[in-house]
């Protein structure tokens, strides 16, 4: 034991020196950004400080120099700049580390707050210059408005020739079709003159026909393989397209040769002959992006950034973003102008006004189904988009899976779609990388054969809820307590519920992967997933029985824009409550109101006896509200159960525009955003999933 | 009171902070913010209280439709509430791209401020958090705090 004390004292006496000397280092970089020296030994220090960390076990130390190294590696190899942002980050992860060593020299042993943050902070720099080299750019088109039609003509093309591919069945048809596909890309593109794609294009029908030009019969695995990958990189190309109208020429490095170089077939031969690989010249050894400004980002979501106007099946038409959400706003606002304008006219007696009034009130509300369409598409081709991750990923595994969907006519607002497509990413891998067990434990359960993964999206209510479920090993609550224990981020002596355990997994910094994959176990995910679909309002629930699989639910609201919601008043306080939220609501008489020992009063509904929570209490509102039994109780929804929640009255039901509370200002939980009445005040909306204390996931 | 080496270094220190300042009294005492983080002067509106947010907060408010919140400059300050007169104003402030409001109890002047008129503020004596004062204006024979913005924004948020 003293032998252990002495090398801790001594890992700590030499880690503060490293720390000093990589702050030092960093400070220097910030006022000489291309100083490579000092790149060197602030990565020196770090990566010193890792092995030790790791000698030692001290995960969080060795997590965070980890990712602090791996954006110094970067930094040394020229694929990042240096700039400030980046530095700052460095800079802060540094401070993070000396007040760790701090802790652990005094003997806390505890999470700092910062852990999290900066953990996806430093991933996303690292990711993100790791993209940049794997992101070739096409040739910018003098004509940009040909590119308006040319990007969904694209897309569309590589969605059809990539269904057939993933298809468990490829046969000599789909095979033709794929062809097709392809064959009609290489004519638009060689038309219009975009040569990369062309090319690409064109060794993607080599690849299908054999020498003499017939198509192929079949296509081994391999094969199917090396078209998607061929898809893939014109989809990069098109994106570079898009997502700026003057993109900056840069200059790329080996990443996508090397991607592609994977499969041994001859086409990626001929792909190293053009334009993928590196421009040699003399400044090959500079800053591989373009020198000066920090590269800007291809934005993945360039392409669905456009939306699409269905006019009566006779076309698309591409519309900005902006522009259909000023749209919207502008038809909500013109709604709560409506109900105001009823409100005042109600008390005039002028019966041909009010009829007006009444019209108009018919063609608004039309006007505003209207709005809100055009905001929502079906969840089908983020669905598609994580087929196809589902099959890369199974098969980079060697995992035998069927992946099967449902729903995916679902339709949901646009920006939800968008949003919550790189949430169910991350859980498709983690759920082919650990929801599915071995032939040989399946055979042992009496599972059948094969491991199935399915994903769903069926509207409930003014929800859409996404379920993904696997049916594989399962989560043991008992093994995810102990790692949570193992990597401090949970007390010895707790005893969390099966439920509790679950949403371990949601802690930042969080893995129970015993090796970190290329796809999971780097426990930066599950906590990114989480909060991603947070800033969507939605939630996310975990069940799962050990042995038998276990399954993710994401409940995500209809349109982010309005809602319809039932106005209370507790006390001289109003608030709303969506309609969807609300089961029953009703007036009970004191004999239906029972008290329960140490739960408080109950009420019977439906056979069940649920809580009652008193809104005046949850909010400590002042000059409380009515005498406990004489308000109105309105049976709500949460994901333990229900519970009935006890205000003064209803005053009625209308649609409001939501607004979101500003982030700045902590709140209750249980405030999920506001609108304005048709007074003009401010009325703040409930989300009855957070009003009662204890309810609120990690 | 201070050393004139160390005081012409915290004025070297403070360009920014010459300039143009909205002023406004707080209690007794007159305040200015930076001009260019103001976006408008709206007179008093409905305000609705906030379950669970910091005292400072009084609430959210109706700004032509967006919902912005609101702060008491006096509770910021540890000055009691008092009822509002006709001249309390809600200061909209842009900050980082969001709007915040701040309740104050009279609006001044809009003043300019040299290097000369500029000092940098004491450690103790300022009767408010010394952190939200950015530099002391005397000009025109009034002393008047040239408040951080971003200081007074941020810490109501960790306060609680």
């Amino acid at each position: 034991m003293a032998e252990q004390d002495s090398l801790f004292e001594l890992f700590i006496a030499e880690t503060k020196d490293h720390l000093e000397l990589a702050e030092e280092s960093l400070l220097r970089l910030d006022r000489f950004p291309t100083d490579m020296p000092a790149i060197e030994s602030c990565f020196r220090a770090i990566h010193t400080i890792k092995g030790s960390a790791g000698f030692l076990e001290l995960v969080r130390v060795q997590n965070l120099s980890h990712a602090c190294e791996t954006v110094l590696d970067q930094l040394r190899n020229k694929v990042l700049t240096a700039s400030p942002a980046c530095i700052q980050l460095l800079l802060q992860t540094v401070t993070c580390l000396v007040q760790e060593i701090a802790n652990l020299d005094k003997g806390i042993r505890g999470p700092t707050d910062i852990d999290g943050d900066l953990l996806t902070a430093l991933a996303n720099i690292s990711n993100e210059a790791a993209e940049k080299i794997a992101n070739p750019t096409a040739d910018i088109p003098d004509d940009l408005a040909i590119m308006e039609d040319f990007i969904p003509e694209v897309t569309e093309l590589m969605n059809q020739a990539e269904g057939l591919l993933i298809n468990p069945v490829v046969n000599s048809d789909s095979i033709q079709g794929v062809l097709r596909s392809f064959s009609t890309l290489t004519g638009i593109c060689s038309y219009l003159g975009f040569s990369k794609i062309a090319l690409q294009s064109r060794n993607a029908e080599e690849a299908l026909t054999d020498t003499t030009g017939v198509p192929l019969l079949n296509l081994s695995q391999q094969q199917c393989l090396s078209i998607l990958e061929i898809i893939d990189v014109i989809r990069k190309l098109v994106k570079s397209l898009d997502s700026d109208p003057k993109p900056t020429p840069a200059v790329i490095a080996n990443a996508p040769a090397d991607k592609i170089l994977s499969s041994a077939d001859t086409i990626f031969d001929m792909m190293e002959m053009n334009d993928l690989t590196p421009e040699t010249s003399e400044n090959e050894t500079n800053a591989i992006l373009a020198p000066g400004t920090f590269p800007k980002l291809v934005n993945e979501n360039a392409i669905t950034r456009q939306g699409i106007l269905r006019t009566g099946g006779e076309g698309f038409s591409r519309i900005a973003i902006a522009k259909l959400e000023e749209l919207v706003n502008l038809v909500g606002e013109l709604m709560i102008s409506q109900s105001m304008i009823t409100d005042d006219v109600s008390t005039i007696e002028h019966p041909r006004l009010r009829h007006s009034i009444e019209r108009q009130a018919r063609i608004m509300r039309e006007l505003q189904n209207l709005a809100l369409n055009m905001r929502m598409v079906p969840l089908r081709s983020t669905f598609k988009k994580i087929a196809r991750a589902a099959h890369d990923t199974a098969h980079k595994l060697g995992k035998d899976v069927l992946f099967n969907i449902q729903g995916e006519e679902t339709e949901i607002d646009r920006t939800i779609a968008d949003g919550i497509a790189d949430p169910l990413m991350h859980m498709i891998r983690n759920a082919v990388d650990h929801g599915v067990d071995s032939p040989a434990e399946r055979a042992k359960a009496g599972k059948p054969a094969k491991s199935q993964i399915s994903l769903s999206a069926v509207q409930a209510g003014d929800h859409v809820v996404i379920k993904m479920e696997d049916d594989g090993p399962g989560l043991d609550p008992e093994q995810l307590r102990k790692k949570a224990v193992e990597q401090g981020l949970l007390a010895p002596d707790a005893s969390p519920s099966s439920n509790e355990a679950f949403q371990l997994i949601f802690i930042p910094g969080f893995s129970t992967a015993s090796k970190l994959t290329e796809f999971s176990g780097r426990g930066v995910g599950m906590d990114v997933v989480l909060r991603n679909v947070q800033s969507l309002n939605g939630t996310i629930d975990i069940s799962s029985t050990i042995g038998r699989g276990a399954s993710f639910i994401i409940k995500l609201p209809l349109t982010t824009a309005i809602l319809e919601a039932m106005l209370l008043r507790v006390g001289s306080h109003r608030f709303l409550l969506p309609v969807g939220s609300v089961i029953e609501a009703s007036q009970p008489t004191p004999e239906n109101i029972r008290s329960v020992l140490n739960r408080g009063r109950v009420i019977e509904s439906r056979g069940q006896l649920l809580p009652i929570a008193r809104l005046s209490d949850l909010f400590s509102l002042p000059g409380g509200g009515v005498e406990p039994g004489q308000g109105i109780l309105l049976v709500v929804e949460h994901f333990n159960g229900r519970y009935a929640l006890e205000v003064d009255e209803i005053l009625g039901q209308q649609q409001v525009v939501i607004k979101p509370l500003s982030k700045s200002i902590p709140h209750h939980p249980g405030l999920s955003g506001s609108a304005i009445l048709s007074d003009g005040r401010v009325g703040l909306i409930l989300d009855p999933n957070r009003l009662l204390p204890n309810s609120t996931a990690a | 009171m201070t050393r004139p080496n160390s005081h012409n270094e915290s004025i070297k220190a403070l360009p920014d902070v010459v300039g143009t300042y909205l002023t406004f009294m707080i209690g007794t005492e007159e305040y200015g913010v930076d001009i260019q983080s103001v976006s408008e002067i709206v007179g008093l509106l409905p305000v609705t209280p906030v379950p669970g947010s910091p005292p400072v907060v009084l609430g959210v408010i109706n700004l032509r439709g967006k919902v912005i919140p609101v702060l008491s400059m006096r509770i910021l300050f540890n000055l009691g509430i008092v009822e509002a007169t006709k001249h309390n104003v809600f200061i909209i402030i842009e900050n980082d791209a969001k709007l915040i409001g701040l309740s104050v109890d009279q609006v001044r002047e809009v003043a300019s401020f040299t290097k000369d008129d500029i000092e940098p503020p004491p450690n103790y004596g300022l009767g408010i958090d010394a952190a939200y004062v950015r530099a002391i204006g005397k000009s025109e024979g009034k002393i008047r705090m040239l408040l951080d913005i971003k200081r007074v924004l941020d810490l109501h948020s960790k306060s609680n």
